[in-house]
């Protein structure tokens, strides 16, 4: 206790209850302090005037603390020494940090590619934004990764929110640190609520798919029905054959909602036995009869509902609602089951032809509706082909753009000109960047120069034509121009109606739009020119 | 900077001149050229015509000796963002001006600069020179009118401490508001250096375990400051002028430049920091003198908006005579308004924390009343937990940092866990890091509201 502190003790009652005790002066100072207390003077002035010197000289001989035993094991190593060159040129080094700050994360994403095509890393300095930021925003973690260099892993290896970048195995102490919160969270299992426990699953199972189903499977009879169909969602994320026999046994469960999803995951296996008993059923109601000399395939739909359907989760009566007949309800819920490679293998027809063949029978929207689903299951891209070239299908229950998603990125290309030209009439310009933007996976990297001039020269002519106010257009525009390749920039910066009235409510879309065209125009720039020393 | 070419200035630095973020986005959105007319420079200035909602479009420039920056559009944010958007252009792109004879709206304005600047050193001669015995006699009385408004103030406050005294330390808790009511007495008894210290301590009281000392301390350096102002003429002139800056008495800016102690030096911008107050913007710019190791610190006021005379950009170099304000230590300083600061810089010699702490306890003890202290050293490697962050040395010492956590991690981050040269506002208690240096500077934190 410093002699400041043994004072502050002894006036905390005050001098009017109680005398205080000097405390006794080191003499110093040739006894100088001594002579402050000993002043003919009212006794808290000469308290107050030591403390002050007390004060004084503490500030002028201040020394710090020093790690105890405790903390001399908790020196940092230091980081190991980057074999690649963090940026360090002003330009690249404002602009990355600029993109940082204000987004969009199409821009972040492209210059962290930029980087790590170059053989750059980000600067320390602007690690933690990035790692802060990709926790928040998985879908950068992928092109943050490689730019994080050695700096940037040794960082994130410090921090418990950054530990998502860990690509090798984890290192004792982060593993004790998941355990714990394992811990802490298997009490939310037993004593949470319903949100916590499912949080949980989803957890348990994106790391360990068995526990996670193992912990569902032995508590699920004590589940209410709602809370059963919740926590049985939780499968479709690591589903696998291991799960087959669990959900077997919960296709005979007591909720409708709960058998329905459990036969919706099992048609995701398509080598289960669910998915086998389907097919055979689905065989039964299709053969084969020669017309005009040519074998040709003729669909019959079951003729009643046989008593082991109910077994596997079909439902024998529709819904109110429900469109289809009644034979075509029941043959709508064996034809949804089948993968969509199923068809091809039993009837020998290609997608093209099977839709065709398809729209002939009287049966076509079940057809179709079951196929949209299993496409909505495993998008494939001859089917995608073959359904986009088809379009309109009564009863198809995927949009274009699930379509779109299971093709390649230039093959799409086509199609969207095609909704920008025909279909713009039906979907605004903004939901249609809108869903372009969205429907591109994480690591895509440009669109091709003639559909980016196209779009350029079609949302011109829109925001010039200023009769209908597109506010989703002034969203995903700004994202948009992230996308176009480096061969349309300067394209881009032109022609655009500024400072007109009639456009003025998108000044700032148009001012974002030109602010990101030429942060990326000087991103390119500056990267090419930049010679590391 | 005063020559033929453009501004030599990257974005880092034209950016770290950026009053807010919210400026440094709406810059980077209108550093355009598309957005731009007229961009040109000649010796002294440059200028363009930045679009902006109205018809017409806004005036922008720059004088290149502050660089000083002048803009026709309404912004109260000082520079605003078509002037930082200005300097952007000029840093990402310097092929875009040209040079160009001075439009009557560029040269009226550096006229007036001009103007300005001569009036002030005239000012500041007069000063030196018109020492008429009317206005001496005139002075004197004004000033013995104030010491006894001031002695009055204090004698008050003795008796206040003395009364917190007597009533005890544990009285204390919950009674913000007689602290706020003494301040408040202090700046009407023309002691207005008081009133932050008598807040200080207020808001020390009853936060963390050790508060009634740190409050004792607190007040017993304000009765030491009592003693002081008492034999006032005992003292020698230094530390009576240490007293009056402390008790909040200031020497005007003129006389400084008249009779203050000089010192050419390259000097150093090694870090800033700007506080706002109920509107009162205050900044400190620290500089290092690279010959002398002296430090400076330029205090600057603005009232309303951020907006001053000058800008500085930590890590710059400025090339000049500074003039301190009298003191035992003096550290406060003025530059010449015409000194330019230039990119070249180089890295501070930052030491162990020993010899700085060493040389902090020759400062202190020079002037007590000083606060924040400058403090840099070299060998301290951050490191935080989750109560906080703090500078290791290898013989593990830990100095507390007083900092955001996102500003601890970054300081981390640049270390990498080897020692990092630091700079910062030592409180007595924690330092508040304001640069970093790897080598080159790394800023922390400009602002943080008050």
């Amino acid at each position: 206790m410093t002699l400041l502190h043994r004072l502050a003790t002894e006036i905390l009652l005050g001098t009017e209850r109680r005398s205080p005790a000097m405390p006794a002066l080191p003499d110093v100072f040739d006894g100088a302090l001594t002579a402050l207390c000993a002043a003919p003077e009212a006794l808290e002035a000469r308290v107050l005037r030591l403390a002050g010197a007390l004060a004084v000289c503490g500030d002028c001989g201040f020394r710090p603390g020093t790690d105890g035993a405790a903390e001399a094991g908790g020196v940092l190593a230091r980081c190991p020494p980057e074999t690649r060159r963090p940026v360090t040129d002003p330009v690249l080094l404002s602009l990355l940090g600029q993109s940082l700050a204000d987004g969009p994360d199409l821009l972040r994403r492209e210059s962290w590619r930029l980087l790590a095509d170059g053989g750059l890393l980000l600067p320390p300095s602007l690690l933690p934004r990035a790692l802060s930021l990709a926790k928040k925003t998985p879908s950068l973690r992928a092109a943050l990764r490689p730019v994080l260099g050695e700096r940037g892993r040794w960082l994130a290896g410090l921090n418990p929110a950054w530990r998502y970048t860990a690509d090798g195995p984890a290192s004792g102490e982060a593993l004790a640190e998941v355990d714990a919160l394992r811990e802490a969270q298997r009490k939310n299992w037993q004593e949470g609520s319903p949100e916590q426990r499912r949080q949980w699953l989803a957890a348990l199972r994106a790391g360990d798919a068995g526990r996670g189903r193992t912990l569902l499977q032995e508590n699920f009879a004590q589940l209410d029905a709602r809370e059963r169909l919740g926590l049985l969602e939780q499968l479709r994320s690591g589903l696998g054959p291991a799960d087959e026999a669990f959900l077997d046994s919960v296709l005979g469960d007591r909720s409708k909602d709960v058998r329905q999803l459990a036969g919706g995951l099992l048609a995701r296996l398509p080598g289960s036995r669910y998915v086998e008993r389907m097919c055979r059923r689905l065989l039964a109601c299709l053969r084969q009869e020669k017309k005009f000399f040519r074998p040709v395939w003729v669909l019959e739909p079951p003729a009643s509902f046989a008593i082991d359907w109910k077994d596997d989760a079909l439902e024998e009566k529709r819904g109110k609602s429900e469109s289809l007949g009644e034979r075509a309800w029941w043959f709508y819920q064996l034809a949804r089951v089948a993968p969509l490679a199923w068809w091809s293998t039993t009837t020998g027809m290609s997608p093209a032809r099977l839709i065709e063949w398809a729209r002939k029978t009287d049966w076509s929207e079940a057809l179709f509706r079951a196929w949209g689903d299993a496409f909505a299951r495993q998008p494939d891209a001859g089917w995608a082909t073959a359904l986009l070239a088809a379009l309109p299908l009564a009863g198809l229950s995927v949009d274009t753009f699930d379509l779109l998603d299971g093709l390649p990125i230039a093959r799409r290309e086509p199609y969207w000109t095609a909704l920008l030209e025909g279909g713009a009439r039906v979907i605004a310009r903004g939901d249609l960047l809108t869903c372009i933007v969205r429907s591109l996976p994480d690591d895509v990297g440009e669109l091709s120069a003639d559909f980016s001039r196209r779009v350029l020269r079609d949302v011109r002519a829109s925001l010039a034509d200023n009769r209908r106010r597109d506010a989703a257009l002034g969203q995903t525009l700004p994202e948009f121009v992230c996308l176009l390749p480096p061969a349309c920039l300067d394209e881009a910066s032109r022609d655009w109606p500024l400072g007109q009235a009639e456009t003025a409510c998108f000044n700032n879309t148009v001012a974002r739009v030109l602010a990101i065209v030429d942060h990326r125009k000087t991103f390119h720039r500056a990267l090419r020119q930049w010679k590391p020393s | 900077m005063k020559d033929g070419s453009m501004m030599q200035m990257s974005v880092g630095e034209a950016l770290r001149l950026s009053p807010d973020e919210a400026s440094t986005k709406a810059a980077g959105d209108l550093a355009i050229p598309g957005k731009w007319s007229r961009l040109a420079f000649d010796e002294r200035a440059v200028w363009g015509e930045c679009q902006g909602s109205g018809t017409r479009p806004y005036q922008v420039q720059i004088d290149k000796s502050g660089p000083a920056f002048r803009c026709s559009c309404p912004s109260r944010k000082f520079p605003c963002k078509h002037g930082l958007a200005l300097l952007l252009l000029m840093a990402r792109d310097p092929a875009g001006f040209s040079p160009a004879p001075a439009p009557a709206w560029v040269g009226d304005w550096l006229l007036s600069r001009r103007q300005r600047a001569e009036k002030q050193e005239a000012k500041t001669s007069c000063v030196a020179d018109n020492d008429e015995p009317a206005n001496d006699a005139q002075a004197s009385r004004r000033e013995t009118a104030r010491l006894q408004r001031m002695a009055a103030g204090l004698d008050e406050l003795e008796r206040w401490l003395n009364d917190r005294v007597r009533a005890g330390l544990a009285q204390l808790p919950g009674q913000l508001a007689a602290w706020e009511a003494m301040a408040v007495r202090m700046i009407d008894a023309q002691l207005p250096g008081l009133a932050p210290r008598l807040r200080r301590i207020g808001r020390r009281v009853g936060k963390g375990d050790d508060w009634p000392a740190r409050v004792l301390a607190g007040c017993g350096q304000l009765r030491l400051l009592i003693d002081a102002f008492r034999r006032l003429e005992s003292l020698s002139e230094a530390v009576r002028h240490d007293v009056r800056g402390a008790l909040g008495i200031t020497v005007e800016r003129e006389a400084v430049w008249s009779s203050g102690e000089r010192l050419a030096d390259s000097w150093l911008v090694i870090g800033q920091r700007v506080d706002e107050d109920e509107g009162l913007w205050l900044r400190r710019v620290w500089l290092q003198g690279r010959q002398s190791r002296r430090w400076a610190m330029l205090l600057d006021f603005a009232h309303g908006a951020r907006r001053f005379d000058r800008n500085f950009t930590t890590g710059s170099g400025l090339q000049a005579e500074l003039a301190f304000f009298p003191g035992n230590r003096p550290l406060r300083a003025l530059a010449p308004a015409d000194s330019g600061l230039s990119s070249e810089a180089w890295p501070p010699d930052a030491g162990h924390l020993n010899a700085a702490l060493d040389a902090l306890s020759q400062s202190l003890a020079g002037n007590p009343w000083q606060w924040p202290q400058p403090l840099l050293f070299g060998d301290g490697v951050p490191q935080g937990d989750r109560h906080g962050w703090w500078l290791r040395t290898a013989d593990a010492c830990r100095l507390p940092l007083r900092v955001r956590d996102e500003d601890g991690w970054a300081l981390l981050a640049e270390s990498g866990g080897a020692p990092l040269a630091v700079f910062g506002e030592w409180d007595g208690e924690s330092l508040r890091p304001l640069s970093c240096w790897n080598p080159g500077p790394v800023c922390v934190d400009v602002l943080e509201a008050a």
